[in-house]
């Protein structure tokens, strides 16, 4: 993990130094390479029936929220500090099923980011960067495999959904910004001011506000899934269902547009 | 400068654990003073090979 760590630092970090001369398809052809030292080293999903899926799972898996990670990378404290918050709740979750050694590493993250956090809150004078951002993603990616998530007491599968759940926010923002960037025929990897926060700030709430309310949602998504690990399929359903009514109210936040003064209803 | 410190801190903090605790837990005056939080890190770092998902 910590080989496959620093390949995508170093990813990031050419491309922090070389800017647009470093092309997009070295920057992936970086990631996957983590990727596929992370599965080398053993790290991998185990719950498909056949092992060239969970190989290619995995993949997609570690690439995917290392890319949502650097997507997320758009206002002051907040990649890092949604990073924080999946860390809060890996960590709850590693301590309650005593996985002591993933607890210490996650707590060792936890510093790197709170220590950051201080400089990159708004009005920030230090950042991420590709390689801080690329870096954080793959970790939490890699922590999540490392991780156990059924306890004895799981009753149902729920709990595999469990890393989806605490990395909810940076998959819905990734998943929404790609999906309109394809529906305008833009290319994926530009930049744009359409993600959940810039959504918020449009909406009337200052950067900081904005950042703020997103850890809140990060936490309100991922902390009830802690549960999941010791629920029936009762509890199970109860906090799905919770969860999915938090992203219906990102949904909603994503998509809804400010009626101008002209067409405002009432009286 | 920021995905710097956040990789490198990490990096050094998990090596030094790593590579720290069998070396400190070698140590007479440990064994006295930071007998508890010895056994966790030893605890934690042995139970990684041991835990399955």
């Amino acid at each position: 993990m910590m080989f496959g760590g620093a390949i995508a630092f170093g990813v990031g970090l050419l491309d922090d130094v070389f800017g647009n001369r470093f092309k997009v398809g070295f920057k992936l052809a970086g990631q996957v390479l983590a990727a596929v030292v992370l599965v080398l080293g053993g790290i991998r999903t185990d719950f498909l029936v056949y092992e060239p899926l969970n190989i290619v799972f995995t993949i997609l898996w570690v690439v995917g929220i290392t890319n949502a990670f650097n997507l997320l990378d758009n206002m002051d404290g907040l990649s890092a500090g949604v990073a924080f918050a999946a860390c809060l709740v890996l960590l709850l979750n590693a301590w309650l099923l005593g996985e002591f050694f993933i607890s210490l590493v996650l707590v060792a993250l936890m510093g790197s980011l709170l220590g950051f956090l201080v400089y990159n809150w708004h009005p920030a004078s230090i950042f991420l960067g590709d390689c801080g951002s690329l870096f954080i993603g793959f970790t939490l990616a890699s922590l999540t495999l490392l991780q156990r998530f059924v306890s004895h007491a799981s009753s149902t599968y729920f709990p595999v959904l469990m890393p989806v759940l605490v990395l909810a926010l940076p998959i819905l923002d990734t998943a929404t910004v790609v999906f309109i960037r394809v529906r305008e025929r833009r290319p994926i990897y530009v930049g744009d001011s359409r993600h959940l926060s810039h959504r918020l700030v449009s909406l009337g709430m200052s950067p900081p506000l904005a950042v703020a309310t997103i850890y809140l949602m990060a936490l309100g998504i991922g902390l009830g899934a802690v549960g999941l690990a010791h629920a029936d399929l009762v509890h199970s359903i109860l906090i799905l269902v919770q969860a999915l009514a938090v992203v219906a109210v990102v949904g909603v936040l994503l998509f809804y547009e400010r009626r101008s003064p002209g067409r405002a209803d009432g009286p | 400068v920021g995905g710097v410190a956040v990789w490198g801190s990490f990096t050094v903090v998990v090596f030094a654990g790593y590579l720290g605790v069998p070396v400190i837990a070698r140590l007479p005056w440990t064994e006295t003073s930071l007998a508890g939080p010895l056994a966790m890190l030893q605890e934690a770092t042995g139970s990684r090979s041991s835990c399955s998902r």
